[in-house]
């Protein structure tokens, strides 16, 4: 048996409204967008990401809706053994903040009561076009 | 003796990968040197590029050469494509380039294709 090649391994999720840049946040780090059509046909399932911190090798397991929410389809077997879920909201879009609250509801209806949460406000560049401030932000945090 | 004619022979260390498998379009590293096993046998991969969207039916090539990863958390990034039949296509994490092989679903192994990857 080969020894383990990793010291943690974390399940996450990311949930949200669609349009808020969810799938954006998993490809940040990569500035050499290459669209498929075949893999981009079928979807990605989830992405295993390696990050290295304070020495230590962490092991990433990655599920994004990636537009599901729209057909309402988010239910317990998406959540089950998440370990942590990244809320994300639109700083430019005042509805999607208000679901954030929904989204909250909806996890604690089907998730692990100690799943780690972490809200999220994306798009920061667009300053210009800021609805959601950053207090607001910190006060549902 | 597989057929190693795109000189692969020189990646292969003890039945290992000698050196990083990385992803050809943006070098996103996909795995370490020395964590997956050499293995030959024939596979009809779907092609990166299609020239028509079809799910059903993709143009696919014949690949025969592959590194066999037992546990999925060997990668160091990796990207899994929804379920196709007892498969799911790999792709790199970063730019999403692929299918650059496929994992089993009944056996849990995944294949990494060498003809789609870097080796570097």
């Amino acid at each position: 048996m080969a020894k383990k090649t990793y010291d943690l391994l974390f399940k996450l999720l990311l949930i949200g409204d669609s349009g808020v840049g969810k799938t954006c946040i998993l490809f940040r780090f990569s500035d050499d967008a290459f669209t498929t059509t075949f893999i981009s046909t079928i979807g990605i399932d989830f992405k295993i990401k390696t990050v290295e911190l304070r020495g230590k090798k962490i092991k990433l397991q990655i599920w994004d809706t990636a537009g599901q929410e729209r057909f309402h389809t988010i239910t317990t077997s998406y959540y089950r053994g998440a370990m942590g879920i990244m809320l994300v909201y639109d700083i430019t879009n005042e509805k999607s903040f208000e679901n954030i609250v929904k989204w909250l509801r909806n996890i604690d209806e089907h998730a692990n009561e100690d799943v780690e949460k972490m809200i999220l406000g994306n798009k920061c560049d667009m300053t210009d076009k800021r609805i959601v401030s950053k207090e607001r932000g910190e006060t549902v945090s | 003796m597989p057929d190693c004619s795109e000189n692969y022979e020189s990646e292969i260390s003890e039945g290992k990968n000698l050196r990083n498998v990385k992803c050809k379009y943006c070098t996103s590293v996909i795995l370490t040197p020395s964590t997956a096993c050499f293995t030959s046998f024939e596979f009809q991969l779907p092609l990166i590029k299609q020239s028509k969207i079809s799910e059903l039916n993709p143009e696919t090539e014949n690949v025969s050469l592959f590194w066999a990863v037992s546990d999925m958390f060997t990668f160091q990034n990796v990207g899994f494509s929804n379920t196709v039949g007892d498969n799911k296509y790999l792709s790199c994490a970063d730019c999403e380039a692929g299918p650059i092989g496929y994992h089993d679903i009944p056996s849990k192994i995944s294949y990494v294709a060498l003809s789609r990857v870097h080796h570097c």
